[in-house]
């Protein structure tokens, strides 16, 4: 008996050990395909999204990620101590209370000179917002925008004494300006500001307008025949507009919202007046930013796009921009410096400007902000 | 599986993945907030016919004019036009309404009840230039006594009568009061002709607005002041206000002083109700008004009370202050022509545009129930008119 095979049985054994071998493993082939197919799935849902996000994206690349550069403060104006080390302290952990200066300013250099980056104004609106998520808790404390100070730049350096909205001017404006009032504010209120929140006149309209407009229930006719008329493509910064907001509830659109919020000639409280109407806007505006929704975002973005810088991490604009879903309106403290007690009115060189009391405005400021 | 098979799976695949990320996207897209949608035009809104009201209503919905009567809306004015603040003449003869150039003036006019102008009745000076704007004015809240006497709100003169330098940072409102058919512009007002001040507005406040008239003469109005007192003489704030915030309140019939600030009217509310936007029943009886609360120590930015009170035009009493509306930002009440319910204004529920609502009963001790009578409007927050 012969174990030798002829070359056609060799050849039909060898066609059958593949056949069963491939029998024997049909599912790695298969498997591939299927996770290829899920992969390709799942990129063509990311790209979707992508796109979609593209506008949120192309702005947050933009607007995000200015760090804070602000070093060691040396003193604090009228205290008899040097203080420690104010460096900020970015909190951890999204449940723990942050401080966010939040500053709206002109950006269009309308006092800027051909060649030149002086002539940058001022903010017009500096807001120490300090959110405490496990306490449920929002306070809001505004600087008027005359309440005369040290200014120095994000660099430590002084600036000289000027009123305080001033900072981001005499740094150049633009970021240069926003490092220079983060650390004005840190330096002459003893305070950590862990992020910052900047917005343009523009951008401000445009987010409000985004939102449909706010609903506030303005306290009294707010009249002024002198209202900067320096959006809306004026080229003369001198020119101005009449406003009138009549007094009861007023659903306001961007523009309507901002003359409410900046005009300050005909306020018997002047700029404390203003600071009062600004708080107000920014919680009307958090209740209409509370109900957004994912598909929302691009349309926000897209308003806010070349009018907002933030440092703002992604874990806690969530807490920001609703300033804390779960915080009731009625859970934010307003808190504002007040005239002759606080601040007084005083000139210096000719120039209106307000004062400070720097012992009653840190004793505030304290109750509410942790000293550094 | 045949090479062909394969092929056409795959593409199949291909396609259905490209499917997919555009349904992601498409899904995304899909979520806007409806909240955030424009407002409709009003004469496409559908009323609902249990909320038929009797009798006819006109409003003001994004500078337009419009009349709704049963369940049917209808213009009166084209939408953008600036009209506001419209109100009856007595005995239902036709609207008076303002109408706004944005940013520069205002005037008055007179309309019919189909919504046709009859007659201009002030003239602005109309500079409408950003370098002559004091010659520009402002004129709201017009208000007709049964004996045509046409009140207004006006802010002439401008400046600061002691301090003439300060001119163009004090705009005040200040109450006027002429004959119906008086032509209003500024020579006459400042010689005086036919037209008078009725009262002067603290200074810087914003001014007196809302003149309600009385049957017997004399009118309602609404004072500013602020939360320090009249000229800031109070060491802390008023009871109930934050610094830096003004308070209202309803006062009965000023008594002006020649040109100077002269005394406010008896206050019918405390400065710590912030009581405004006052509307009287036909008999006068009852007064609906709205009130902002206090809220974590200071007026609410957020929330105005629809509140009701009894009324005694001989005495100038109010009774005590009952709150049936709350919760909302409640505004521009207006009583039914038999002064037995209210409509007022308001915020739909998940909404910012304001809408029409409407009170049974808001005179009667019983517990009333508001019921939303519009939506998806944009009512610009002055008060609507209810006629018969």
């Amino acid at each position: 008996m012969s174990l030798g095979r002829s070359p056609e049985a060799s050849q039909r054994l060898r066609g059958s050990r593949r056949r069963r071998a491939s029998r024997r493993h049909p599912r790695i082939p298969r498997l591939r395909g299927i996770l290829l197919v899920l992969l390709g799935f799942i990129l063509s849902g990311v790209g979707g999204a992508v796109s979609f996000f593209w506008p949120t994206i192309a702005t947050a690349v933009g607007a995000t990620g200015h760090t804070i550069q602000v070093t060691a403060p040396s003193a604090v104006p009228g205290s008899p101590t040097a203080l420690p080390s104010a460096t900020p302290t970015l909190s951890s952990g999204a449940e723990a209370p942050f401080t966010v200066l939040l500053l709206g300013s002109d950006n269009d250099g309308k006092f800027t000179t051909a060649g030149s980056t002086s002539g940058f104004c001022c903010t017009q609106s500096m807001i120490l917002v300090r959110v405490d998520p496990s306490a449920g808790s929002v306070t809001m404390l505004s600087f008027p925008r005359d309440l005369y100070v040290p200014l120095y730049a994000g660099d430590g350096g002084s600036l000289g004494d000027a009123k305080v909205s001033e900072a981001f001017g005499e740094a150049g404006g633009g970021t240069d300006g926003i490092d220079a009032e983060i650390a004005t504010v840190e330096k002459d209120f003893d305070v950590n500001v862990d992020h910052y929140v900047w917005i343009g006149l523009q951008g401000l309209i445009n987010l409000i307008d985004e939102v449909g407009g706010v609903d506030i229930v303005a306290s009294h006719p707010v009249m002024d025949d002198d209202y900067p008329y320096d959006v809306a493509g004026s080229t003369n910064p001198f020119a101005a507009d009449r406003v009138a907001v009549l007094p009861g509830a007023q659903h306001m659109d961007g523009v309507e919202a901002l003359e409410y919020v900046r005009s300050r000639h005909d306020d018997l409280s002047e700029d404390l007046g203003r600071t009062v109407r600004q708080q107000q806007v920014l919680v009307a505006l958090r209740q209409k930013l509370s109900q957004l929704t994912i598909g929302d975002i691009n349309n926000i973005a897209s308003a806010l796009s070349g009018q907002v810088l933030t440092d703002v991490p992604l874990t806690q604009f969530p807490l920001l921009l609703g300033l804390g879903k779960d915080i009731e309106s009625g859970s934010i403290q307003h808190v504002f410096l007040t005239p002759d007690v606080d601040f007084s009115d005083s000139t210096v060189n000719g120039e209106d400007v307000e004062a400070p009391d720097m012992g009653a405005i840190l004793s505030l400021v304290h109750q509410y902000f942790p000293a550094t | 599986m045949s090479r062909s098979r394969k092929l056409l799976t795959w593409v199949v695949l291909l396609a259905l993945m490209a499917a997919f990320g555009v349904g992601v996207n498409r899904f995304l897209a899909s979520h806007d907030v409806a909240a955030f949608a424009a407002a409709s035009d009003p004469t496409q809104v559908h009323v609902a016919s249990q909320l038929s009201l009797p009798g006819t209503v006109y409003f003001a919905d994004g500078g337009g004019l419009y009349s709704l009567t049963g369940t049917d809306i209808s213009q009166l004015q084209k939408r953008g036009q600036g009209w506001t603040q419209p109100v009856l003449l007595p005995g239902g003869a036709g609207l008076l309404a303002v109408k706004v150039t944005a940013n520069y003036y205002s005037d008055l006019y007179e309309l019919s009840l189909t919504g046709a102008v009859e007659a201009q009745l002030s003239h602005d000076s109309g500079q409408v230039t950003a370098t002559a704007l004091g010659n520009d004015d402002w004129i709201y809240y017009p208000a007709v006594g049964p004996d045509n006497t046409l009140y207004f709100s006006y802010d002439y003169p401008k400046g600061n009568v002691d301090d003439p330098a300060e001119c163009c940072y004090q705009v005040d409102l200040s109450i006027w009061e002429t004959t119906l058919g008086t032509t209003i512009n500024r020579s006459a007002v400042v010689h005086s002709a036919g037209i008078s001040q009725e009262s002067w507005a603290n200074y810087y406040t914003g001014g007196d607005v809302s003149p309600v008239p009385l049957n017997d003469g004399g009118f309602l109005y609404v004072d500013y002041e602020d939360a320090y007192g009249d000229t800031g003489q109070l060491s802390t704030p008023l009871a109930g206000a934050v610094a830096g915030s003004e308070v209202s309140q309803v006062r009965l019939d000023p008594k002006p002083l020649y040109n100077s600030a002269g005394s406010d009217g008896a206050a019918l509310t405390q400065p710590q109700d912030d009581c405004a936007q006052p509307a009287l029943n036909p008999d006068q009886t009852e007064i609906a008004m709205i009130c902002t609360p206090i809220v974590n120590g200071a007026p609410s930015s957020t929330e105005s009370d629809l509140v009701v009170a009894s009324f005694d035009a001989a005495t100038g009493t109010l009774g005590p202050l009952d709150r049936i509306v709350t919760g909302t930002m409640a505004a521009s009440p207006a009583w039914s022509p038999d002064g037995t319910d209210l409509i007022y204004l308001a915020p739909e529920a998940g909404d910012s545009y304001f809408e029409l609502w409407y009170v049974k009963g808001a005179a009667t001790s019983l517990a009333p129930h508001a019921k939303q009578v519009t939506s998806d409007l944009d009512l610009d927050g002055s008060a609507p008119v209810w006629m018969r």
